[in-house]
């Protein structure tokens, strides 16, 4: 998706960060900022929750950037810390408290859709949120996200065949649940 | 929905693909990015201390290099990034990095360095260097490329000092004596944990900036720096400005830069009765402003003009007006006329009302729902440990048969607690010592699921009552005020109560805890010790949770023959119009088991001719003659309208108040006396025009030969109070 100079560009920023550059930690987080917020979002369906995980996030990335060895793409990377926080957040929630289900209209009411199609999104994500959770993630990276097969595999940490697994599995799911409905 | 569509992986992902997360807030990004940077400075911190140790002639530079930015002791980042610059550590540091480190530090530095280079170079206001800096930040992200970046440092210096006219760079000082702090600061830094790191940021924000005002152990003023901070613009004022230093260094009555939110409003002005013979209010039990007050006064500042509502400073003290003989009426009023102590030849008309008190036997059940701010913004010794402390003394005075359920909310709301008997006490004691701080705050839910718990056990013969702990600050959450507001309103209707107790400093939104508690049907208080709690939920636990008589209004009409001009003293923000008394629908405030409200005017009698204020009008066809009239004898003619706690409906009380109703000044009851000293201390708070030379040695010896009783010392506290404010004396 990205230009091999971009990449590089990046590549570099990451280095001098790592170095200890604060500037390019900056511009680093500055850069992401968006996309790791969106991805939690689109996880925990609530803005606060987003707010909290993105920060989360950024702030492990302070700590755990030296440890980026360059061999994925950092995107990948970033990815994965994000789902990861993302999926810790979300179970720690639930373990404390009765977690408030956001509500799906709620949800569809401060996205960014185009008004016709809003209703046809709110009914997908209300039958994906009742999916079990591996499934879901594999519906939110891939299908919702735009991952390829082998890139959500890569940052769910799994085998590109189990996400393929999933993803059907999930998609059957999907079609009897809102079979069921109708 | 198709099934063939969600069976598509196409399909699917066009559909979803075109529905976008909202924008990220602003406020949010900001605030992630600095934590994250302060997190990359501790990791460099962490990372030197291994380098240093390896190669040891950095070390004296590096102390120098410390010693500029510990100017101001809070400030760890620009300790931080000082010593990047001066060590020439970054790489990629160009130009552009070189300002945008340099605009960071100012962000982070907070407004009183600005406020002292603006007060240097004294040519620019603060705001407009603040301004000025984040047009920098946002012109540099955009110019910064990379062929910038291989530019030399030399330019990269120059570019500096060219800058350095505008942007603050920290003086050398004398730093040697705040090196043991910032030491002991950085260690703790270091240590800290990286979720506490997290769930502090809420609080940073509201302890930031120097200390003004250094308190001796007897809360007397010793010392004061020149340094006023500059009032942070709005867009700085969500950011964390320093980092949270341990209490034991730093105890919270230090800091200066507060987000407290009062809504101002004017003094009552005097009435001409010919004009305007009618008063029309709601009563207002609440006790917030008091604790408020005293809380600012013990830490060595006069309180904030708006932070005072003198009827609140009033009804604060508990008063032993004569209760009523029968259950008929829930209260009863005591009236007194006497002399002003402020003004001669004035005349005070003292409107005192006692509820009835409930005795152990006859308390209805409680069905108690406790919602709590778990926001990071709780963090602090007196925020949520004061509350749980508050709360847990508040469950050990219930009775067995009383339900407890416990509902927090941070982030987003979460029962913590399932509705409980108090028999499982322990169980409800648990939950309360489990609550943690963190997170951002979500009120609008979590006010959403306090209700829906209370409902679910909703019991009409017991109290429904819902009591919100919160520093007030509802920051997150789909509602704007107004529509919080609606929301409670509409709750009120389905009969459940609201309490609302305050608590901290420095982020304290005292308009919102209004706004709800008065539109919740419900009364605040404000918590500042574990003294004020037991008074409001143990002694007065009564008062508090169990309400008499709900929309209490008060009308008084005066008697143009014997009154010239009124004024009420305090009650501004709660006004009626003259025609809201007898409008059922409109909602004025509670009085719980065994309150006491006091309502005082002050009234200039007419033939007073050199007191009036108001001339009379040249063309004013009425002429009023004195004494040729039935109700001659009357001042005025008080009007109360209440409804029961379940009914809809409204019941009077009315009474003249006439010439008979006078007492000598010296034979008033002290209690009289005592809320009359009240009175003009609060009105010498809200720098009142109306009380000439009243002084404070006045309220002293008003206050001090009114003193009775005083069971637990709550009037000799106030006398204290006032001694502090003569001291401080605006």
């Amino acid at each position: 998706m990205e230009t091999v100079q971009k990449t590089n560009k990046q590549e570099e920023i990451i280095r001098h960060a790592m170095n200890g550059d604060r500037d390019a930690f900056a511009m680093l987080i500055e850069e992401n900022y968006n996309r790791i917020y969106a991805i939690s979002w689109k996880f925990s369906g609530v803005k606060e929750d987003a707010e909290d995980i993105a920060q989360d996030v950024v702030i492990k990335l302070a700590r755990v950037l030296r440890s980026y060895r360059f061999e994925s793409a950092f995107t990948t990377w970033l990815y994965r810390l994000t789902v990861n926080t993302a999926k810790d957040y979300l179970r720690s929630k639930n373990r404390h408290t009765t977690r408030e289900m956001p509500l799906k209209e709620e949800i569809i009411a401060i996205a960014v859709a185009p008004q016709d199609k809003k209703l046809e999104i709110n009914e997908i994500l209300m039958e994906v949120d009742k999916l079990p959770a591996k499934q879901r993630e594999v519906i939110i990276l891939v299908c919702w996200e735009g991952f390829n097969h082998k890139e959500a595999a890569e940052i769910l940490g799994c085998a590109e065949t189990t996400v393929s697994w999933r993803l059907y599995e999930a998609r059957k799911r999907l079609a009897k649940l809102s079979g069921g409905d109708e | 929905m198709s099934t063939k569509k969600i069976l598509d992986e196409k399909l699917l992902q066009e559909t979803l693909k075109s529905c976008e997360s909202p924008a990220p807030d602003e406020k949010a990004k900001d605030k992630a990015i600095l934590l994250a940077l302060e997190a990359f400075d501790e990791e460099q911190v962490i990372a030197d201390k291994k380098e240093s140790q390896e190669k040891t002639q950095g070390f004296i530079e590096k102390d120098r290099l410390k010693g500029i930015s510990e100017v101001e002791p809070q400030f760890n980042k620009p300790f931080n990034i000082w010593r990047r610059i001066m060590d020439k550590k970054f790489i990629l540091g160009g130009m552009g990095g070189a300002v945008a480190t340099c605009a960071i530090l100012i962000m982070l530095g907070g407004p009183v360095a600005l406020y002292k280079e603006s007060i240097n170079t004294g040519a620019m206001s603060s705001d407009v260097v603040l301004e000025s800096i984040d047009k920098e930040v946002k012109k540099v992200s955009v110019e910064k490329t990379l062929a910038e970046e291989d530019s030399s440092l030399n330019q990269s210096n120059s570019y500096r000092n060219e800058k350095s006219e505008t942007i603050a760079e920290p003086k050398a000082m004398d730093w040697r004596n705040t090196r043991a702090l910032k030491e002991s600061r950085t260690s703790t830094f270091s240590d800290m944990a990286f979720n506490n790191t997290v769930s502090n940021v809420r609080e940073q924000r509201s302890r930031s900036s120097a200390p003004s005002v250094v308190s001796g152990s007897d809360g007397i003023m010793m010392e004061e720096t020149a340094i006023a901070p500059a009032p942070p613009p709005p867009y700085y004022s969500a950011m964390p400005l320093v980092s949270t230093p341990p209490y034991d260094i730093m105890p919270y009555n230090h800091e200066i830069v507060d987000n407290d939110e009062f809504t101002g409003f004017k003094n009552n002005s005097v009435k001409v009765v010919t004009v305007d013979p009618v008063s029309t209010f709601s009563i207002d039990v609440d006790t917030a402003s008091y604790s408020f007050m005293r809380r600012e006064i013990n830490a060595g500042n006069l309180p904030n003009k708006d932070s005072i509502r003198v009827e609140e400073l009033i009804n604060y003290f508990n008063y032993n007006y004569p209760v009523p003989e029968t259950r008929v009426n829930p209260f009863k009023e005591t009236i007194a006329v006497y002399d002003s102590p402020w003004k001669q030849g004035n005349k005070i008309i003292h409107i005192g009302i006692k509820g009835h008190d409930i005795d152990k036997s006859e308390k209805p059940k409680s069905n108690l729902v406790f919602l709590i701010d778990t926001s990071g913004s709780m963090h602090s010794q007196d925020k949520l440990p004061l509350l749980v402390n508050s709360m847990k003394m508040l469950v050990e005075s219930l009775e067995p048969n009383d339900t407890v359920g416990i509902v927090t909310y941070a982030g987003s709301a979460g029962i913590a607690l399932e509705p409980t008997k108090v028999e499982n006490k322990h169980k409800i004691i648990t939950a309360l010592e489990n609550l943690r701080s963190g997170g951002s705050t979500a009120g609008a839910a979590g006010i959403r699921t306090a209700y829906e718990l209370i409902n679910r056990n909703f019991d009409k013969e017991a109290v429904n009552r819902v009591i919100l702990a919160t520093d007030g600050d509802f920051n997150v959450g789909m509602t704007s005020h107004d529509k919080l507001q609606e929301f409670i309103e509409n709750k009120r209707k389905s009969g459940a109560f609201l309490s609302v107790l305050g608590f901290g400093k420095g982020n304290y939104h005292d308009n919102l805890m209004q706004k709800l508690a008065q539109n919740g049907n419900g009364n605040a208080a404000y918590i500042d010790t574990l003294n004020e709690a037991r008074k409001v939920l143990v002694d007065e636990a009564s008062g508090t949770l169990f309400t008499i008589a709900k929309d209490v209004k008060i009308q008084v009409e005066f008697n143009p023959r014997m009154v010239s001009e009124y004024r009420l003293i305090g009650y501004e923000t709660r006004a009626l119009n003259r025609e809201d008394f007898n409008n059922d629908a409109v909602d004025a405030g509670e009085i719980g088991a065994g309150h006491t409200v006091t309502a005082i005017y002050e009234i200039t009698p007419v033939g007073a001719t050199e007191n009036r204020l108001v001339d009379d009008l040249r063309y004013n066809t009425k002429t009023i003659k004195v004494d040729t009239v039935p109700n001659g004898g009357e001042y005025a003619y008080l009007k109360m309208r209440y409804k029961m706690p379940n009914e809809d409906n409204s019941k009077l009380l009315s009474r003249p108040i006439t010439t008979v109703d006078t007492i000598k000044f010296d034979e008033l009851s002290d209690d009289v006396r005592f809320a009359v000293a009240v009175a003009g201390f609060g009105q010498k708070l809200r720098h009142s025009k109306f009380i000439g030379d009243f002084s404070y040695d006045n309220i002293m010896s008003i206050a001090k030969n009114a003193k009775g009783a005083d069971e637990f010392g709550y009037r000799a506290e106030f006398i204290n109070l006032v001694r502090l404010s003569k001291v401080y004396k605006p």
